[in-house]
């Protein structure tokens, strides 16, 4: 009974059986190693010490080669050149979180906590589907789905500061199939595209050696230009560290400022940041600050800005492309450059501009590769053909141009050098296009990034016009003279609005901000409605209220004017309105009123003859300039010969009170009878003019209404103020008599003492 | 007589007690000298790199050398003669080869798995011809290994990917196919290398069936040998097999690290090893003898051929 017990079995199958399938791998589950009298081959142990630590024999490294060797599968690679691989024998960092599922880890350790084989690879339990390639993974490795698992902390993007994955790419390199790395489905990048768990052949399991920064090369291959650029820290700045305090020398020319896990913020940065609003800035600014590696190419004051959305130029961005409304002059292709997002990222819809947008920090010129003389690199001073720029400037700025296509019209102007002073000697800048004639970059001198010297002015805007419109300056045939509109005008004290641009004292356009050149003006266009026209590109072209760099035409209706004069528009079908009654008549400008406009035809914007009314005509000699003003017109001589009044003066000796004292006083409903002092302003105590009683804008105070032709007035019209004469100023002085000298104010009889009086 | 009847009694249990020690105690490993005399290659896998199999002939030993896609030419000293290839995919070639073999004229033969082809190298190392392992079919194979039959001008080839043995004519049409995947007689789990016995059968290591299957020319199953587990005569994952010239079968198993000799009607023999241990060879894949009684064992994680006598063994 004994030796039946202790008769061992020694049944070998030749069909198989689950005993047998489970020991192809679990080999010490053999009942031979339980026979004591048999002697096996090898030793009875189930849990050996190997490299990676105690553990199962089934997940040894010599139980997997034994299949695993090319003569049943093939996964030699993972032996055959790399001497990296995945650490095992080591406990996770506290980086990684293993999930858990029912309690128990997804990815087991050995019996030492550490990981090994088996933390991975299981013969058992998923299912791959006869699609997938069965690694005997514990999951499926869809696009490195099983290494983020553990690896959470290397996912997100760079969001978190971690290179893109999942993230397609057109045409994955051969070189990198070539060393076993892998791309996911649709080409996207996948952990395993620059890690191999297995067969690595250069630290951190990268696929190939990265301290020349040779595997970021392999697909930012248009990136290797930066070698030969002072962006190349290994010739500009050979001892500056990136933040794990690698040199470029030691971790190559791109993860001396990039790295791909562990990043500060955008564009995987590795050095120090400077945080602004704008995220996409932050990394360029790290370096280039006064105190920066680039301290002698600081970003400072007076630079374009950045954080501006494209759409505010005009410019609609869809999957990356440019659509902009306004065409283009000259035949310029439109090139879609970088746009970020408020983090910093590219995007490909909208977007705004940031140093990306102009900048390609990679490349020191576009288009060339091969550049300079190494040796000379660190010394070489940019200009608009170089600088990193992403488009040469050229005679055209096309850099500029590229986004502000609606400034093309600048180059059919005189304010193009090459037209308008093209004799003046050009200034070191001048060489960089057009736009550098007046707008650095970066570091201007003034407002709007000015590349000039300031002139005077009260705000930003009109020094910069004042920096060639000045006495000795480029532009000195065309200053505003003595008299001219008036800025720094708040639109808002004087109660009305405006849609024309307004600007704070440092230039920047504000809703509430003040008049200023740039709000009649613009610059860049000769003509507002046709921004090809030819006429103002010539050196002695003349502007007139068609064209002269405004902003709105102002001929007919004065839209110009208007716009802010809105209570004015009520002249326009007045007699008042020479397009009316004297079209031939000239200004002192020599313009006909269909080329001056209506308001030009009487006032002048520059170079008025009178501070009071900017008197485009020549004045009446009389002491009380608004009286002179009507009579520049209403004389015997002038255009209103036929409208002379014989007695037009009240007694200059003799000051009335502004209606508002009177009111003030008296606290009645007055009408509006303003009076003057002698140099034509309004005062509450002054003299009664002309304007006292008329509104030349107006014809009637009844309504906006008026004949738009050649009529004779009456009591009601007549361009008088008001059509009542209750409580009018008159009585104050001449009690009852007043309704009677206000009645025949322009007739002898009214000067005489009246018998009411007497 | 109490005395007695105690003394019967205890006689009985001692008998009973000494039957059972006797059972039970472990029959000794039966091994056969091997002496090891040199190594090609090591560990710095800068000469070899996961050596495959090995072939010899009279003056020179043939070794692939897998992890660095190409073949390695000794003399029979071990030093080194000729580099074939390299990894790529045109003539001269390789990517992932496994077996070889060497015919009398010094013609080489390469199963190079990766390119679904067995390659032919004059021995100077000059690409004569690749013949593509397809089926009949046409689809491919992933030739593990190849030998040749010069008499009868047929290459015998193991398909990995096809279970099969496949028998090639000269120019490269393929005649037979024997074989398939399963487990019964005749057909394979994953046939590996394969040698051509003195009476021009084909002993064909059958892997995860662990057995050595010998056809004769026509096809018919005429031995096996070995069996599944890790008692001696047992094989786990056998190999490498070579015949020696009194036609005992060597057979290596590249877990148990060992090398284990049966005779030429399939018994188990011995174990090779020193004194009364079996010898390890790591990872012992393809095996090689020749004429002078020396064992050639490609030790694949090693990344060398161990070269050891046995003469010794009559």
């Amino acid at each position: 009974m004994i030796f039946i017990l202790i008769t061992p079995s020694t049944v070998h199958a030749r069909t198989p059986s689950a005993n047998r399938e489970c020991s192809t791998c679990h080999i010490m589950w053999l009942n031979e190693f339980k026979q004591k009298d048999k002697a096996t081959l090898i030793p009875y142990d189930p849990r050996p010490v190997v490299a990676t630590g105690k553990q199962d024999v089934s997940s040894t490294e010599m139980m997997c080669f034994s299949c695993h060797d090319g003569f049943v599968l093939d996964s030699r690679f993972m032996w055959q050149k790399g001497k990296y691989r995945h650490p095992v024998g080591q406990k996770p960092t506290d980086g990684i979180k293993i999930p858990l599922v029912d309690g128990k880890q997804m990815f087991p350790l050995n019996d030492e906590g550490k990981v090994y084989c088996g933390t991975c690879h299981s013969a058992h339990g998923v299912d791959w589907g006869q699609s997938e390639s069965a690694v005997f993974l514990r999951m499926k490795n869809v696009n490195s789905s099983l290494c983020m698992t553990c690896h959470k902390e290397r996912t997100g993007g760079p969001k978190h500061g971690n290179h893109p994955v999942n993230k397609s790419i057109s045409h994955p390199p051969k070189t990198l199939f070539k060393v076993g790395s892998k791309f996911g489905s649709d080409g996207r990048v996948v952990c395993e595209t620059c890690h191999r768990p297995h067969g690595a052949n250069e630290d951190k399991i990268l696929v190939i050696k990265n301290n020349e920064s040779d595997l970021c090369r392999s697909c930012h291959d248009d990136k290797k230009t930066i070698n030969q650029t002072k962006h190349n820290m290994a010739l500009s700045n050979p001892r500056a560290t990136n933040f794990k305090g690698k040199t470029a020398s030691e971790t190559g020319p791109c993860s001396v400022c990039h790295v791909p896990h562990d990043a500060k913020g955008a564009a995987l940065w590795a050095r120090e940041r400077i945080e602004t609003e704008d995220a996409a800035a932050s990394p360029c600014l790290g370096c280039h600050n006064e105190k920066g590696l680039a301290k002698d190419k600081p970003i400072k004051q007076h630079s374009h800005p950045t954080q501006v959305a494209i759409k505010e130029l005009g410019i609609s961005v869809t999957e990356g492309k440019w659509m902009s409304k306004h065409s283009p002059l000259i035949d310029i292709k439109q090139k879609a450059l970088p746009l970020y997002n408020q983090s910093g990222q590219r995007v490909k819809h909208g977007g705004n501009v940031s140093c990306g947008t102009c900048h390609d920090p990679h490349v020191w010129a576009p288009g060339k590769t091969a550049l300079v003389d190494q040796s000379t690199i660190t010394d070489q001073e940019g200009n608009g053909q170089n600088s990193f720029l992403r488009i040469t400037q050229g005679k055209g700025s096309d850099l500029c141009i590229n986004c502000h296509v609606d400034k093309q019209s600048l180059f059919f102007s005189k304010h193009n050098r090459e037209i308008g002073f093209r004799n003046k000697p050009k200034d070191e800048r001048g060489h960089d296009g057009i736009c550098a004639e007046c707008h650095m970059a970066h570091n201007g001198k003034g407002a709007f990034m000015h590349a000039k010297a300031d002139g005077e002015g009260k705000g930003a805007v009109e020094r910069v016009c004042t920096a060639c419109h000045k006495q000795g300056g480029i532009a000195d045939k065309k200053l505003t003279g003595t008299h001219s509109h008036p800025i720094g005008v708040s639109m808002t004290k004087l109660g009305n609005s405006t849609n024309l641009p307004l600007f704070t004292a440092e230039g920047k356009r504000h809703p509430d901000g003040n008049v200023d050149c740039a709000s009649c003006h613009n610059v860049h266009q000769w003509d507002p409605k046709n921004r090809k026209a030819m006429s103002g590109a010539k050196l002695k072209s003349e502007g007139n209220g068609k064209t002269s760099f405004l902003r709105v035409r102002n001929t007919k209706k004065s839209e110009l004017c208007t716009t802010c004069h809105q209570q004015q528009k009520t002249i326009l079908k007045t007699e008042h309105n020479l397009n009316i009654t004297h079209q031939k008549s000239t200004n002192l400008l020599g313009q006909a009123p269909h080329r001056s406009g209506v308001c030009g035809a009487c006032h002048s914007v520059h170079q008025a003859q009178t501070s009071i009314g900017l008197w485009a005509r020549k004045p009446f000699k009389d002491n009380q300039i608004k009286n002179s003003l009507c009579l520049s017109c209403h004389n015997k001589a002038g255009l209103a010969s036929n409208k002379v009044p014989p007695y037009f003066t009240h007694p200059e000796q003799v000051l009335a009170l502004s209606e508002r004292l009177r009111r003030f006083i008296g606290s009645k409903i007055l009408p509006y009878i303003p009076v003057f002092s002698e140099q034509g302003h309004s005062e509450s105590m002054g003299e009664i003019t002309c304007t006292s009683c008329h509104d030349p804008h107006r014809w009637t105070a009844r309504s906006k209404m008026a004949p738009g032709k050649n009529t004779e007035g009456t009591v009601l019209t007549s361009f008088l103020r008001n059509s009542s004469s209750e409580n009018i100023v008159c009585a104050d002085c001449h009690g009852k008599d007043a309704l009677f000298r206000y009645k025949y104010f322009h007739s002898k009889t009214s000067r005489k003492r009246h018998p009411l009086s007497e | 007589m109490i005395k007695l009847s105690i003394l019967l009694r205890y006689s009985f249990v001692f008998f009973c007690i000494s039957s059972y020690v006797f059972a039970a105690e472990t029959a000794p490993i039966p091994i056969h000298p091997v002496k090891h005399l040199f190594d090609i290659g090591g560990p710095k896998k800068t000469l070899l790199s996961l050596p495959s199999d090995v072939a010899v002939d009279k003056h020179r030993i043939y070794v692939v050398d897998s992890g660095h896609h190409r073949v390695v030419v000794f003399d029979k000293d071990g030093d080194q003669e000729l580099i074939i290839g390299k990894e790529g995919i045109r003539n001269g070639q390789f990517r992932g080869p496994v077996g070889i073999d060497v015919d009398s004229q010094g013609r080489i033969y390469v199963a190079d798995k990766g390119n679904h082809r067995i390659q032919v190298f004059d021995k100077k190392g000059k690409h004569l011809v690749s013949i593509v392992t397809a089926d009949k079919n046409k689809s491919l194979v992933s030739p593990v290994d190849v030998t040749v039959d010069e008499s009868s001008e047929l290459i015998y080839v193991t398909g990995n990917n096809n279970h099969k043995l496949m028998i090639y004519n000269f120019p490269g049409y393929v005649l037979e196919e024997w074989g398939g995947d399963g487990v019964d007689e005749g057909f394979f789990r994953y046939p590996g290398t394969l040698t051509l016995l003195h009476d021009k059968r084909i002993a064909v290591v059958d892997i995860l069936n662990t057995r050595v299957q010998v056809f004769t020319t026509k096809g018919k199953l005429s031995l096996q040998v070995g069996e599944w587990g890790v008692l001696p005569g047992q094989l786990f994952r056998p190999k490498g097999i070579a015949i020696d010239k009194q036609g005992r079968f060597y057979i290596s198993d590249s877990y148990m690290n060992l090398v284990q000799v049966f005779t030429d009607g399939g018994r188990f023999q011995a174990v090779l090893g020193k004194r009364d241990k079996p010898s390890s060879f790591k990872t012992a894949a393809g095996i090689a003898i020749d004429d002078d009684m020396k064992l050639y064992v490609a030790e694949m994680l090693e990344h060398k051929v161990s070269v050891h006598s046995i003469s010794e063994y009559k």
